[in-house]
């Protein structure tokens, strides 16, 4: 006899076995007692498991369903839509504050490793900086005027120069960053008022 | 005349997930049987029940606009309804499982009125169920009670089919255990 299908008798009892292997259980079922029994206790479980009465007092639906629209919260929860906007509110500054820290940081240390090598602070470490342009037509022509008597000042003046140019940097970052956040301020300001007067609308009308 | 049907019932879908509150206690009233049933499986309470059911369809309304219409609304929200009477039983620690290992299962003592042998039995019968796991009672309260194909329960649990089978077997092979072959065969005797 062919190994008994137990596995398969749940299965086979729901209507939810087909093709080669509902065959190999029913010609299994034909020749085994074991099996026929332990179907039969399956079928009579669940006739059993059925035919369970619910004890106990129910609501009627309409009483069920006027209770819970009772309890029902004003709002739905929004959508992924809704959601991935409503982040957007909150990413769009956190964003602004995010580039105005990074190109900070990167004027900084940039400005930091320049003065560096050119005081010669950082030795052949920055070697490759000083090989950058350094400063510009107005320093040449100082220099020249005193007829190379404040070449010593060079570095100085390079520094100086260095400086405003990175001054003037960060101020235009700034003052980029400072317009986008105002803007992004002045359209959540509008969108919280047009949704203030929206919600005291629906107050209204639900009293 | 299903067609027709199945048009009110997204119709009403489409308006509640807008916010409307009228369609959605329409939804409610259409699953309002479907929803205790399983609920009532699961808590084996009445009271505990309507409560889970309650907190299923709120729980629906609030993730109503995720819902997706292409998919059952009936299976959709008996996941919500599982969770909601799983959530219930663990805050309610007087059906807990573990306390009807003490109750009597075996049909020892049935009593002289067939009346009160038979509400013995179903008391019996019902304590059996709680006294199952939660993930394979679940799956067989849907399959006895609701008549879930294994593809239905199996999305509406979001498991495999083979483990919505092998559950399903649990079940059962743990009832019969349970409720012993004396059981059984007196149930056929009845039937």
């Amino acid at each position: 006899m062919a190994e008994h299908v137990n596995e398969w008798l749940g299965a086979y009892l729901d209507g939810e076995l087909y093709g080669w292997r509902l065959q190999q259980v029913e010609r299994h079922l034909a020749e085994c007692q074991a099996c026929s029994t332990e179907l039969e206790e399956l079928r009579s479980l669940s006739s059993m498991l059925r035919g369970l009465p619910m004890e106990g007092v129910f609501s009627p639906a309409d009483r069920f369903a006027d209770q819970v629209l009772l309890q029902l919260p004003r709002q739905q929860e929004r959508s992924l839509g809704s959601k991935t906007m409503k982040a957007g509110w909150w990413l769009a500054p956190a964003t602004l504050l995010g580039a105005w820290v990074f190109a900070q940081t990167v004027m900084v240390v940039s400005w930091l490793v320049w003065a560096g090598a050119q005081t010669g602070m950082l030795g052949q470490a920055a070697a490759w900086v000083q090989d950058a342009p350094q400063y510009n037509l107005w320093i040449h022509t100082t220099l020249s005027l005193f007829n190379g008597r404040l070449a010593s000042a060079q570095p100085a003046l390079s520094l100086a120069e260095s400086w405003g140019q990175s001054f003037l940097a960060q101020m235009t970052w700034l003052a980029a960053l400072a317009g986008l956040y105002w803007t992004w301020l002045a359209s959540w300001w509008f969108r919280h008022q047009r949704l203030a007067d929206q919600n005291s609308f629906v107050h209204i009308r639900a009293d | 005349m299903l067609a027709s049907s199945t048009e009110a019932e997204s119709s009403l879908i489409s308006r509640a997930q807008r916010g409307d509150r009228g369609a959605y206690g329409e939804l409610v009233r259409l699953y309002h049987a479907g929803v205790i049933n399983v609920v009532y499986r699961l808590c084996g309470d009445a009271r505990l029940a309507e409560d889970a059911a309650q907190e299923a369809f709120i729980r629906g309304w609030l993730h109503l606009p995720s819902y997706n219409p292409r998919s059952s609304l009936r299976n959709w929200l008996y996941q919500i309804a599982v969770n909601a009477a799983l959530d219930t039983l663990r805050k309610e620690t007087k059906v807990s499982p573990n306390a009807l290992e003490d109750l009597p299962l075996a049909a020892s003592d049935p009593g002289p009125e067939a009346a009160v042998i038979q509400a013995e039995q179903r008391t019996q019968v019902q304590r059996a169920i709680l006294a199952l796991p939660p993930s394979s009672r679940v799956v067989l309260v849907l399959r006895e009670y609701e008549g879930l194909s294994y593809q239905e329960i199996a999305s509406a649990l979001e498991i495999p089919i083979g483990t919505v089978m092998s559950r399903l077997n649990f079940a059962r092979s743990r009832l019969k255990e349970i409720l012993g072959p004396q059981f059984l065969s007196t149930e056929v005797e009845n039937g």
